[in-house]
């Protein structure tokens, strides 16, 4: 394809985890332009999000002098620099160009420090996608945490932390959760700090964001004995079968909690009964992608009818997270239905 | 040290994207990983291709990737320029020989090695601009080319249109629009050219001047105006003076409750100098620095090349500003002072209409900016 996708290379995608952790530096070992490409587009999804602060990054800002001559030095330096910047943990991440001419990063994060240095395998294309980039680094940091006891309590991980809507879909979560009695331990990793990480293994079940995360629950599962439900809640069904798996991996008796929520779905739908016998047509990329089912679940449930020439309404990837994500995407399916 | 915390501008890779996606009939291929690819895909808002580079690639050897990726465009262009990015740039493959044994010399693909580690942003733009085939032509002896224009610029269709609408004021046509016109690498240009932006300056055509600030439009604008007498000045004898005129009540309004502002400009450095100029000018403004994301020129108001997130801040914390220009990281970086977004990334904000900042109206517009944002800081002070 010579359009590729839109999500960019393994940097961004362990970037979209180090920026997250509080007091986190994060080591770009490469040309300026790599870092600048990410601070910016990190700096754009905070801002976006109201955030304040801009990511920690530093750059070895790596020049035509050190692709011929090697850039390890100016990557001592910039760990160097960061300690004097008092962190709790610093990240290292490597680009297509030091994995390129080969620069030996891990060796140099392998040195003794007083905190943690961590190398976390990227390497622009050299690594993968940015979901490579994603896992490896929430994988790379999940080392550091330790087996606890278990209480009643979860994880969440993988969340997609460069999400617009990152924020209300971890609400949505947690208010069903809380709809159930079990609160939220760790959010792996959004906004969470080093011993926050490092507690991991005391919650008792890992919620992933998507089946995407897979393969690290499976690790989570063998280190820390921790068990995981794949997905966050998508859809009205989807939520439903979200609550009766938490409450049957928690053992915990959730009757009440799907009763309340069957109720707060039926509520919604009355809300939007203005949209019944509308023809709507979602995007041909979904259909092909296979991932419009909740929508096919939602038109079904208001009674829409989908016609190719029907009003567009968006069905985005990933779906909106629960009960309340729903509305709000029914919101703009009544806009697509009234523009 | 030479490390960069938050590097504040983006590399020649992204400069030689901005500079030839604004051809309509170039389909721009960057020749690397897909995170080269998704920075200038996402600032730049035109279609843009890659090759994906993998790790198999570089083992292999990059060449079925680009053919590959080639082949995928077809002939939906005229024209189609493969950017090499750090990697095959450091691999050192002969790209311009593959491409030439399998389609041909005159195929219309061009190469252009554009690395990120070579340098930044204005030096990949300024490349791309020339390795571009521009012949002066006799027909367009009437009109003047417009150059500075990047898709990079949030400014940049405002630009367009209030220079192209200056140019026709002073009854001259339009020639090229370097860069965003329906072209292709091969493009007819005027004898003269003025600049939208002076730190993007083409070198093609004699030189007109810049449209940044008022001083400066004044000088091009008498530059225009003998060029083409024919206008009988109603750029030097309306509608600059009348702009003035709005300007100075305005500032002499504001000067009457408060003092001027001590400002600090950020961008890129002959640009912010033609706006401190104008800053200085009208509302006798302090201008306690430029933090420049180029290699400072000269100029009149002090500059320093400022590449990173943590000079900039320290660099406002020790001025103490009333007011900056600049990019949303320097909003983010010194809340408390007024902000005028000038710079590169512009976020956390909704923009949609085409507004300038060059030519007379851009100067109005830049002016009622600063005002309402100084004023609006000392209701909240």
């Amino acid at each position: 394809m010579p359009i590729p996708r839109d999500d960019g290379c393994t940097l961004t995608g362990a970037l979209s985890v180090t920026t997250e952790i509080e007091r986190c530096a994060t080591i770009i070992h490469g040309p300026s332009g790599c870092a600048h490409h990410n601070f910016s587009l990190l700096h754009a999804l905070h801002a976006a999000r109201d955030h304040i602060t801009t990511p920690a990054l530093i750059s070895t800002d790596m020049s035509e002098r050190e692709v011929i001559f090697g850039g390890e030095h100016l990557l001592e330096e910039a760990i160097f620099e960061a300690f004097s910047r008092h962190p709790d943990i610093i990240c290292v991440l490597s680009t297509c160009v030091a994995a390129t001419i080969g620069d030996d990063v891990d060796a140099l994060c392998r040195i003794p420090h007083d905190i943690p240095v961590i190398h976390v395998p990227t390497g622009g294309f050299l690594g993968g996608g940015f979901l490579s980039g994603h896992i490896n680094a929430l994988q790379t940091l999940s080392h550091l945490a330790k087996r606890g006891e278990g209480s009643l309590s979860v994880n969440l991980v993988g969340e997609k932390t460069l999400e617009y809507e990152v924020q209300e879909h971890y609400r949505e979560v947690s208010r069903i959760l809380a709809s159930m009695g079990v609160p939220v331990h760790t959010r792996f990793v959004c906004g969470s700090s080093l011993p926050d990480i490092q507690r991991l293994g005391n919650a008792s079940l890992n919620i992933l964001r998507d089946p995407s995360m897979v393969p690290l629950g499976t690790t989570l599962d063998r280190e820390l004995g921790i068990p995981f439900v794949d997905s966050f809640p998508l859809g009205m069904e989807g939520t439903i079968r979200f609550m009766e798996e938490v409450g049957a991996a928690l053992s915990l008796d959730v009757t009440d909690a799907i009763a309340e929520e069957e109720a707060l779905q039926r509520e919604m739908v009355r809300a939007f009964s203005s949209l019944k016998g509308k023809r709507i047509r979602f995007s041909t990329r979904y259909a092909e992608e296979g991932v419009f089912h909740p929508g096919y679940e939602l038109a079904e449930m208001l009674d829409l009818e989908i016609h190719e020439h029907g009003n567009p309404v968006p069905v985005p990837d990933p779906f909106p997270v629960g009960t309340h994500g729903i509305r709000r995407l029914l919101n703009r399916w009544m806009r697509g239905c009234h523009a | 040290m030479p490390e960069c915390a938050g590097p504040l501008w983006p590399c020649g890779l992204t400069g030689a994207a901005a500079c030839l996606s604004g051809l309509q009939k170039i389909a721009v291929v960057i020749h690397g990983s897909e995170g080269c690819y998704f920075y200038p895909a996402t600032t730049l808002h035109v279609p843009l291709y890659c090759t994906s580079l993998t790790d198999q690639d570089i083992i292999l050897g990059t060449d079925e990737a680009l053919i590959r990726t080639i082949d995928g465009i077809g002939k939906k262009v005229r024209d189609m320029y493969v950017i090499c990015s750090c990697v095959p740039s450091i691999t050192g493959e002969d790209v311009r020989a593959t491409l030439e044994s399998r389609y041909g010399e005159n195929a219309g693909i061009h190469v252009l090695d554009s690395p990120g580690f070579s340098g930044e942003y204005e030096k990949g733009y300024l490349a791309a601009l020339s390795s571009l085939n521009l012949r002066e032509s006799g027909e367009m002896n009437t009109c003047i080319n417009i150059d500075g224009i990047s898709l990079m610029d949030p400014f940049w269709r405002g630009n367009l249109q209030e220079v192209e609408r200056m140019i026709r004021l002073a009854g001259a046509g339009v020639g090229a629009r370097l860069c965003s016109c329906n072209a292709g690498c091969e493009i007819e240009i005027a004898p003269s050219t003025i600049h939208a932006n002076p730190d993007l300056v083409s070198e093609k055509g004699s030189s007109l001047g810049s449209l940044l600030g008022i001083r400066e439009i004044r000088k091009t604008v008498r530059t225009l105006e003998d060029r083409f007498p024919e206008s009988e000045g109603v750029l030097s004898g309306l509608h600059l003076p009348e702009a003035e005129e709005h300007i100075v009540a305005a500032c002499d309004k504001y000067l009457r409750r408060f003092d001027p502002p001590d400002v600090v400009l950020a961008g890129q450095c002959a640009s912010m100098q033609a706006i401190a100029g104008m800053l200085d000018e009208y509302l006798g403004a302090g201008i306690l620095g430029i933090a420049s994301r180029n290699v400072p020129g000269e100029g009149q108001y002090p500059a320093m090349w400022v590449r990173d997130y943590a000079g900039i801040l320290e660099m406002l914390e020790r001025e103490e500003p009333d007011l900056v220009l600049g990019s949303s990281f320097e909003q983010t970086a010194y809340p408390s002072a007024a902000w005028v977004g000038i710079t590169p990334p512009l976020r956390g904000a909704v923009r949609l209409h085409a507004r300038p900042i060059a030519g007379i109206e851009g100067a109005l517009a830049l002016m009622e900016s600063v005002l309402n944002a100084c004023i609006d800081r000392q209701k909240v002070t």
